[in-house]
């Protein structure tokens, strides 16, 4: 497997993330109070990587921790030679077992069932990917090969034909193997793919998870919303409501930065937030939402937004914004590509009739 | 050639890209290339899990041969 160059920029990004947190000199306790947990809870992913680096180790640790305090308590109780050497070695833990035993012997009971709620729950709190990432890597490399497949076969074809009648006219080679619509649509729909492989849980409905592309003028507006996945479910939306500057979609726009809305019921409540309601028939569906902007510079700042919708509340979270960016990054590179060959079509079109 | 200026050719760009109307995946089209995907991706893991397999199937272990 590739190893990830520490110099990329998303490792640059997650290095400066990982920076402590120093409290502001004119805080208050509460605010001290979050810093030193937020402190503590990074040491700890810190940590957290060294053991995923050494599992044999983590491993160990992991029985000595579920073990060792059961271990000790009941020994304390049932053994007088323990109970002893405690007493004489550490005579304040020695005191704390004597003050309640019965207490400590329910804890000894239940610690292992403790021990692992507690980590399930400190690892939804230090992920630095959303659950299912760990196939993202392959979905990714899996999809742009089929996007680059069409393409693939479009040039053989041209070559074959090239072979048979010879290569004639450059410029009608150059518009049959390149079409532009044709692969941002399947551009578009391998992005639906890598979404419903990462995103969708196990017997959810296709329909659960909504893809589109809106298509944005050079003044920001939004024209139209285009090759929305699946096909079944019409936006419903009507334009001048995608065009207030509060929702999603303009908010993407006008802040060139992706957006993710983990729950659009919560968003819709929050009069300056970056989303509003945008079909009424709709209002009481709850679900999670990414805008992420894709900026075509040559002729315009922001071109396209990519829209994906998954109707089930908390999907998408704003702390893993850039594991979102890793995978609609390099679809939104190819959009881009496809864009500057429609535009250079177009001017080889100007060039034929003017 | 005929020059475009920026807006003249960002207004044509958008033109011929929303003329694009041709039909998108329907639910069940997306639900097979899903599982086809998702096999892909099992296959996958499965093979990076057994590097020696990898390799006998992409024959670089033919040069013991030569």
């Amino acid at each position: 497997m590739v190893k990830k160059s520490k110099n990329t920029p998303s490792a640059k990004k997650n290095r400066q993330e990982k920076k402590p947190i120093t409290a502001p000199a004119n805080n208050a306790a509460m605010s001290w109070m979050k810093t030193i947990g937020r402190n503590w809870l990074m040491s700890l992913g810190t940590f957290r990587h060294f053991l995923w680096r050494h599992k044999t180790l983590y491993s160990m640790m992991w029985a000595l921790i579920l073990g060792a305090p059961p271990f000790l308590i009941v020994n304390y109780f049932s053994l007088d030679a323990v109970s002893a050497s405690i007493k004489e070695n550490w005579p304040v833990v020695a005191a704390i077992l004597d003050a309640d035993p019965i207490k400590w012997l329910l804890l000894a009971v239940l610690w292992a069932w403790v021990c692992n709620r507690l980590r399930r729950f400190l690892s939804s709190k230090l992920n630095n990917a959303p659950s299912g990432w760990e196939n993202a890597a392959p979905v990714l490399l899996r999809l742009l090969g089929s996007v680059v497949g069409g393409k693939e076969q479009r040039f053989q074809k041209a070559l074959i034909s090239a072979g048979n009648t010879g290569f004639a006219d450059p410029s009608a080679v150059f518009s049959e193997i390149t079409q532009p619509e044709l692969q941002m649509r399947e551009i578009m729909q391998n992005v639906y793919l890598a979404f419903d492989a990462l995103v969708r849980q196990p017997g959810h409905p296709h329909t659960k998870l909504k893809v589109n592309l809106a298509v944005i003028n050079k003044d920001g507006q939004v024209l139209k919303i285009m090759y929305h996945y699946p096909n079944d479910c019409p936006v419903r939306s009507p334009m001048s409501e995608l065009n207030k500057p509060q929702s999603a979609i303009k908010t993407a726009v006008r802040t060139k930065r992706i957006q993710i809305v983990e729950s659009m019921l919560d968003a819709a409540e929050n009069p300056n937030g970056n989303f509003i309601v945008t079909d009424q028939a709709r209002e009481d569906e709850d679900g999670s939402l990414i805008c992420y902007p894709v900026p075509f510079k040559p002729i315009s700042d922001v071109a396209f937004v990519i829209s994906v919708c998954y109707l089930e509340r908390g999907t998408f979270k704003n702390r893993f914004a850039n594991s979102y960016t890793e995978i609609l990054e390099p679809f939104a590179l190819r959009l881009r590509l496809e864009y500057s060959l429609l535009g250079l079509k177009e001017m080889m079109r100007n060039d034929r009739t003017g | 050639m005929t020059a475009l200026d920026k807006d003249q050719l960002l207004e044509r760009m958008v033109t011929r890209l929303l003329a694009d109307d041709s039909d998108t995946a329907s639910t069940r089209v997306l639900a097979e290339k899903s599982e086809k995907i998702q096999r892909d991706v099992r296959s996958f893991n499965k093979a990076m899990a057994q590097p020696s397999t990898a390799i006998k199937a992409s024959g670089t272990t033919d040069f013991k041969r030569s």
